[in-house]
């Protein structure tokens, strides 16, 4: 919910510290659900607005790229959700033909997340859809992630009970589109210092905390700061070492045809070809990385 | 220069009958491989643009549509933005509606049974074999491709590579 995402997964430091907002204590997890159930039925926005003002007014987000919570409840109002600012009301566009920044994407994404959240809020507590028995006593752990891309948006609510122990982990995905100016890195591996540069509106991946290749010296000598298998929080990513869009599958236009030697040409009666665009290519060794936190992971320790 | 083309094309049957006896002869005497005659076929299909529409619908009718369906479609010719092109050459605009009902047949989808409207734009002329040297019909299809993804419900990406 950063604006951006330079892999194919996220969690990040946006996603990590709503979990640690939402997976409170029972009573309060409850009241998290009422807040949700509430606006369910009155269709509204205050699961989000209002339903956890501690959250939008942490300081941990002034040192993120929208400078405040505020800006990030507006990023996700506007961008996520398709909603516009009006006085002082939050108001969608019935004309609009995308959803807020996604591209070739028209739907109710504020009620799919608040329905997916609802839903997890009641499998974590234990209670059936509209119930409000005791459920668990004590409440499963909630998860987030978001994956993009996808041709249009969902929230997946995923869970399990943890063998031999009485809790369990129920995993969100929020499945979305691309959006407007989206980027992908070609490789997990990481270069820059830093997620955000100067010229480029989306993070990239950086070396911060905690960037890993598994097996490989961080370029940092200090880093990593635990051994990879004592991380108590991990997102790996298993894939080749770089990527790359490859020009061997031709981009058939039948119009111009090309031998790969460089001799371009017409096409004869006979050629007639469908185009399938470009075709990625995985290239050298598979890699295992932990991306950086501000690159889209998690600290080893959970931390922000 | 002995001038013959390379690839010749062979009509089938509906193509044949479509273009009738008079014209299908022409047709194979100027794309024989030994004896034919690129430019000659050219100005006949700028002199008679019947002939030219009807030389592009069977090149799109016999090599487009089997991609959607067994069924040869509907084949149009936009007469008001067809004719010579340029000193040798000869353009149609058209579409072509069919169904795209056949398995396997378009990079192996399988069959969507929608409806599909293809638009092109289709210049004939000459070229030089670049490797023979020899004059040969040559064949530049401008396909709305865009359209037919968009039609057969495929979608783009939209994530471009971050820049290295």
């Amino acid at each position: 919910m950063s604006g951006g995402m330079p892999y194919q997964i996220e969690k990040g430091a946006g996603l990590r510290l709503i979990e640690n907002y939402i997976n409170a204590p029972r009573p309060e997890m409850r009241g998290m659900l009422q807040v949700l159930r509430d606006s369910d039925q009155a269709d509204d926005l205050n699961w989000i607005t209002t339903g956890l003002p501690q959250l939008w007014a942490d300081r941990v987000f002034t040192r993120g790229p929208l400078g405040s919570g505020t800006a990030v409840l507006e990023h996700i109002l506007r961008d996520w959700f398709g909603y516009t600012h009006v006085g002082s009301d939050w108001v969608k566009d019935p004309s609009a033909s995308d959803t807020g920044f996604w591209i070739a994407y028209r739907g109710d994404v504020d009620k799919i997340v608040r329905r997916g959240l609802r839903w997890a809020f009641e499998v974590a507590l234990g209670l059936p859809p509209g119930d409000d028995g005791p459920g668990r006593r004590r409440p499963w752990q909630i998860e987030l992630f978001w994956k993009c891309l996808a041709p249009w948006f969902e929230t997946w609510v995923v869970h399990r009970p943890i063998q031999h122990t009485s809790t369990g982990l129920v995993s969100v995905f929020f499945v979305t589109p691309t959006h407007q100016g989206a980027n992908i890195a070609e490789s997990p591996i990481a270069t820059s210092p830093q997620s955000r540069v100067a010229d480029l509106a989306n993070p990239v991946p950086s070396t911060q905390d905690d960037y890993e290749e598994l097996g490989r010296p961080h370029p940092d000598p200090t880093r990593p700061r635990v051994p990879a298998i004592q991380r108590s929080y991990g997102t790996w990513v298993v894939t080749h070492r770089r990527h790359e869009s490859s020009q061997e599958l031709e981009v058939t236009n039948n119009a111009r045809a090309t031998d790969f030697a460089g001799v371009v040409d017409a096409a004869d009666f006979v050629d007639w070809g469908i185009p399938q665009l470009s075709r990625y290519l995985g290239h050298e060794d598979i890699v295992i990385v932990s991306p950086s936190s501000a690159a889209g992971g998690v600290k080893y320790d959970g931390g922000i | 220069m002995q001038r013959r083309t390379r690839l010749p094309a062979t009509l089938s049957p509906a193509c044949r009958l479509l273009l009738g006896p008079e014209r299908a002869e022409i047709f194979d005497r100027l794309m024989d491989p030994e004896t034919g005659n690129p430019r000659e076929l050219m100005a006949a299909l700028r002199d008679d643009p019947g002939f030219g529409q009807a030389v592009v619908e069977c090149d799109t009718v016999d090599r487009l549509g089997p991609m959607f369906s067994d069924d040869r479609g509907e084949w149009t010719a936009e007469s008001a933005r067809s004719g010579a092109l340029g000193d040798a050459s000869f353009g149609v605009a058209w579409t072509f509606a069919t169904l795209h009902d056949k398995p396997d047949a378009f990079n192996h989808l399988p069959a969507t049974n929608r409806p599909v409207t293809v638009r092109g734009f289709t210049i004939l002329g000459v070229d030089v074999d670049a490797d023979s040297g020899d004059e040969k019909v040559k064949v530049r299809r401008y396909v709305d491709w865009a359209g037919v993804f968009g039609q057969l419900g495929l979608t783009l990406n939209w994530r471009v590579p971050l820049p290295n």
